[in-house]
């Protein structure tokens, strides 16, 4: 009886019908809260205290022009660029590198790498802030690009390694075999053949260390909190005070820093794309 | 896989990098961090040596209590429902063709919108007066319901957050996905198999090492929780959704405790990997009776 | 694909350390300076406007790094002291918070460095905010801004809608809080859960009285203490709060109090500013006290726990040391002071501002600075007599007490016993 069942809801159309609306119910809850923020940064706040829910009645631009005057918003724009930026590129780089041995190779003290990487996981930021802090002072880097970028990247890779050295670990063996009789290097290997076969996993990792590095207000408020330094996420702990509550604000702060954000997202979505694409297994 | 001699440096080379910065950025701290637990330390001022003082009153101190079985319940569902749901969405995208970018694409929104945005947006949702599920409760016909109370309050924090990281395991799996050689599938097919043969016998062996790393990720990622709980319920009423990272937070932040705070911090790392190592020996015995590695 | 990433990465990282050791355009001095008045603190715009009039008067670079106020970006301020590495001028709290920053030995004493030198900065200050100043060892190391008050700030049109007497005595006080319930309005607006500080403060002021409230707990739990806490519980059980007051915090009520769903707040002066659309129809009245209570009708929660510390290294610095000391003396400049206080409805600290002569104040705005005048005594909040982990256990204990799963009593207990560890090391 059972198996009769799944086969119909398999092989049938209706099959077909309960998958796309079970996606399409789950694209429906993703999708809302961005519609949600969008309109009530249209609204003041009476509007959205009336009819937290309801559509806003006209394109009121007054939140954005008021959020755009709490910070400098273009320079805050580019260094959350630089800082995340970086610190993806160096989490590519070298959690990838990391990753390739630990997914790939049999040493010694492999045991002792992989468990580093898994207390990694587990440290809280809270109780490593004022340690990093201390350490930046000591530096001298406080408020300099590289005090958000060093410690973005350490805490980045672990998760990095994580993803990488999983995914490369279940390549298959032969064409690394075969470049091997042709006379290839480990790292032409490493460069030439895992990272290109790699780049659906690197996409991805790319796009949550910039997204975690870029939302991080707690490490920017006290690594980097200089006007000239401070990324975009800062204008959030700007609109909120202890002045005030103003809802349609904070709508307006959530979506001037979600902007840029989503077009990175989408740049590199499309990488994950392609890649799915020339791998081909994925039918399309 | 030794086919060179100079292996043993390409390792040393490679690993150098990457280990260089968590040993700095994140070892190093932590060491700091269980030098002060040993201390009693109000606003990072006079530190006084109380030994394992702090330690001691860990286990005595019900608002760690609570938060340490709040946190194991949060970590199952994180589990069922962020890992679980992800691979099933994960799973459902490759048997359709129309639409499947699209919703590769919408199903990471989540975590692209800070915490502090969805935490705001959920406290509305909960809202007594103004909130959405009042205001659909009072279409019907009912009276307005207190969402966030002391029976509720855990699950009413638990739902936003493992919502908003279904999407991350779902594009984790998905990328696990795209290594699995097509002609496996293709190969399948000529024999006949159906879309829940294929699943269950070439995708979900096949992506059981990543399924694994993102169970994982999400259990030691709990013991991170902290944006969306604060926002929405500050981990009360009455420490009722108080997890270990609130908890972490309050201790640290609110009372500036810092040696008792640092005290929590080195719990959770040992609690953390009890659950790691305890998570890698229940799914190892089930990889080994449960899949071979057809065809790699 | 990795050559592109290669590449970009190269330039990011080249761009990234040309952006870090280019250093801007050079002034004679530069300054860097923190103050509380970030965000949308209603004094920002007073304060900007101040800090670049004094750059447009001397050759100065101030690097301002002023934000809005919460518990990450204290431990910042407070570990950067720790550190040495701390701004050239800070505008932080003066009470019990402000240890950290004098017990890192890197602010200037004014009663021993920069009074006897410069006498007419101590001449320019009022007798009674200036000496709330003064730390344990009787030294002032930060010199005050504007100050504060608390009171229950009322919705006077809903009072007058429903025939309802303002709450000036006990007897008004509970029939406002019956008369409320009975129209729907929400008598009390108050987040038990997670912001109940004010009306701690003012439930154990009217209940314990000034002199017990100042007692704080290092001598036992005052009597006085445990009501001001069953008082709370007292008013919880008549419904004076919201229904889901245990999980609010300061801004629903507020924003309640805003939508006239609410009656009374107790408050600060800040809030006026937020609730400028009432100013019309709202006034500003001390907490009534109930018969058995110790306090004085009038008495009031009130002080001056903000101001300017100067950095040692700064003051010693040859360059610095002048100029900060002339930042210090624009930004307590009288006319500087007056916008300030126009800004936030604050109390003014130095002599010459006349309250009544600053267009920019409200009636009710006024009232509330009168309502500090004439008080028959000013208290510091509760936080100010007590360590921030035993403030922070009365605060969590506020939900237990009302919901009877703790007694005040407990709670105070356990206050205390955090209190008496914090000073531990003090001796």
């Amino acid at each position: 009886m059972m198996d009769k069942l799944k086969k119909v809801f398999i092989k049938s159309n209706i099959g077909r019908i309960f998958i796309y609306a079970f996606l399409i119910f789950w694209a429906l809850t993703t999708i809302a809260p961005l519609v949600w923020v969008l309109n009530n940064s249209f609204k003041v706040t009476d509007e959205i205290m009336d009819s937290p829910f309801g559509f806003a009645e006209n394109l009121n631009w007054e939140n954005f022009q008021v959020a755009v005057e709490r910070v400098d918003i273009i320079r805050s724009y580019i260094n959350s660029f630089i800082m995340s930026g970086t610190a993806t590129i160096l989490v590519l780089f070298f959690g990838g590198m990391a990753a390739y041995i630990l997914g790939r190779f049999e040493f010694k003290f492999k045991k002792f790498f992989t468990t580093i990487v898994a207390l990694g996981l587990l440290i809280p930021a809270f109780s490593t802030i004022i340690p990093v802090y201390d350490l930046m002072i000591k530096l001298n880097l406080i408020n300099t690009y590289l005090a958000l970028i060093l410690p973005h990247t350490a805490s980045n890779l672990i998760f990095a390694i994580f993803v990488l050295s999983s995914y490369m670990s279940s390549l298959p063996d032969s064409i690394e075999e075969a470049a091997i009789v042709d006379g290839a290097s480990r790292f032409q290997i490493f460069t030439r053949i895992i990272i290109p076969m790699s780049r659906p996993a690197l996409a991805t990792v790319a796009i949550f260390s910039f997204l975690w590095s870029y939302n991080d207000l707690f490490s920017a408020l006290i690594l980097v909190s200089d006007r000239s330094v401070r990324p975009i996420v800062v204008l959030l702990n700007e609109v909120s005070s202890r002045y005030g509550v103003d809802y349609g604000l904070q709508a307006a702060a959530v979506v001037l820093t979600i902007v840029p954000i989503f077009l990175v997202y989408l740049l590199l979505q499309d990488y994950i794309v392609r890649g799915l694409a020339r791998q081909g297994s994925v039918k399309e | 896989m030794r086919q060179f001699e100079d292996d043993k440096k390409v390792i040393i080379m490679f690993l150098i990098p990457a280990f260089a910065f968590i040993f700095i950025f994140l070892l190093y701290p932590l060491i700091r961090t269980f030098y002060n637990s040993l201390f009693y330390i109000l606003q990072n001022t006079n530190p006084r040596y109380v030994g394992l003082g702090n330690y001691q009153k860990l286990f005595t101190d019900s608002g760690m209590i609570t938060a340490i079985w709040n946190t194991l319940i949060f970590m199952i569902a994180a589990v069922l429902i962020e890992v679980g749901l992800g691979t099933v969405l994960a799973i459902l995208i490759n048997f359709i063709k129309r639409g499947a970018k699209f919703f590769r694409i919408v199903y990471v929104f989540p975590v692209v919108v800070s915490a502090a945005a969805l935490g705001l947006l959920f406290s509305l949702i909960y809202n007594y007066r103004v909130g959405l599920l009042n205001t659909i409760i009072s279409w019907l016909g009912y009276n307005p319901i207190r969402w966030i109370t002391r029976d509720s309050s855990l699950w009413a924090v638990i739902a936003p957050v493992t919502w908003r990281y279904v999407g991350f395991y779902f594009i984790i799996i998905l990328t696990a996905i795209t290594k699995i050689p097509k002609t496996l599938y293709e190969s399948a097919e000529i024999e006949g198999a159906n879309r829940w043969q294929k699943t269950r016998h070439i995708t979900l062996p096949l992506i059981f090492s990543d399924i694994r790393i993102s169970i994982i990720i999400a259990i030691t990622g709990v013991t991170k929780v902290f944006s969306m709980v604060w926002i929405i319920t500050q981990g009360g009423p009455m420490n009722s959704s108080q997890v270990l990272g609130t908890y972490l937070y309050s201790v640290t932040f609110q009372r500036r405790l810092f040696g008792y705070g640092s005290t929590i911090a080195v719990f959770i790392v040992i609690f953390g990997l009890l659950l790691v190592v305890l998570t890698n020996k229940l799914l190892k015995s089930d990889d080994d009776s449960g899949y071979g590695t057809p065809g790699m | 694909m990795l050559s592109s990433f290669k590449k970009t990465g190269l330039i990011l990282i080249v761009s990234v350390l040309f952006l870090t050791l280019t250093a801007p355009v050079s002034y004679a001095v530069d300054l860097e300076v923190f103050t509380m008045f970030g965000g949308a603190d209603p004094a920002s715009g007073a304060y900007q406007d101040a800090i670049s009039e004094f750059e447009s008067m001397y050759d100065v670079d101030i690097n301002d790094d002023s934000s809005t106020m919460d518990d990450s970006v204290k431990v910042r301020i407070e570990n950067a002291f720790q550190a040495n590495n701390e701004p050239d001028l800070t505008m932080y709290f003066t009470d019990e918070q402000a240890s950290p920053i004098i017990n890192s030995n890197n602010v200037v004493s004014y009663t021993e460095e920069i009074f006897p030198e410069y006498p007419e900065l101590k001449d320019r200050y009022l007798e009674d905010p200036l000496e709330q100043q003064c730390w344990k060892d009787d030294h002032i190391y930060g010199i005050p801004v504007t100050g504060f008050y608390e009171g229950l700030i009322i919705n006077e049109d809903l009072f007058e809608e429903h025939d309802i007497p303002l709450p000036t005595n006990w007897g008004n006080f509970i029939t406002a809080i019956e008369r409320f319930n009975e129209e729907d309005i929400v008598p009390i607006g108050a987040g038990l859960g997670r912001v109940p500080h004010y009306i701690i403060e003012h439930a154990i002021l009217v209940m314990a009285g000034a002199e017990q409230h100042n007692a704080g707990l290092k001598d036992g739990v005052p009597q006085g203490w445990i009501d001001g806490l069953n008082l709370i519980k007292e008013l919880y059980e008549m419904n004076a709060f919201p229904v889901d007051t245990l999980n609010m915090g300061w801004e629903q009520p507020r924003e309640m109090f805003r939508r006239k769903e609410v009656a009374m707040l107790p408050e600060g002066n800040w809030a006026l500013g937020a609730l400028s659309e009432n100013y019309d129809t709202m006034t500003i009245l001390p907490m009534p006290v109930p018969p058995e209570g110790r306090g004085e009708y009038g008495s009031i929660i009130a002080g001056f726990t903000s101001g300017f510390y100067i950095s040692k290294d700064a003051y010693q610095d040859e360059k610095k040391g002048e100029m900060v000391i002339k930042l210090v003396k624009h930004l307590t400049s009288k006319e500087v002071m007056a916008d300030i206080v126009e800004a936030n409805a604050g109390l003014p600290s130095v002599k010459g501002i006349n309250v009544n002569d600053l267009e920019g104040l409200s009636v009710v705005e006024r009232e509330g600075v009168d309502l500090a005048n004439l008080a028959s005594s000013i208290v510091l909040p509760t936080d100010a007599k007590i360590s921030r982990p035993a403030f922070q256990e009365i605060v969590d204990g506020v939900a237990y007490i009302v919901e009877g799963e703790k007694t005040a009593e407990e709670v105070l207990e356990s206050a205390r016993e955090i209190e008496m560890e914090a000073r531990r090391g003090e001796e």
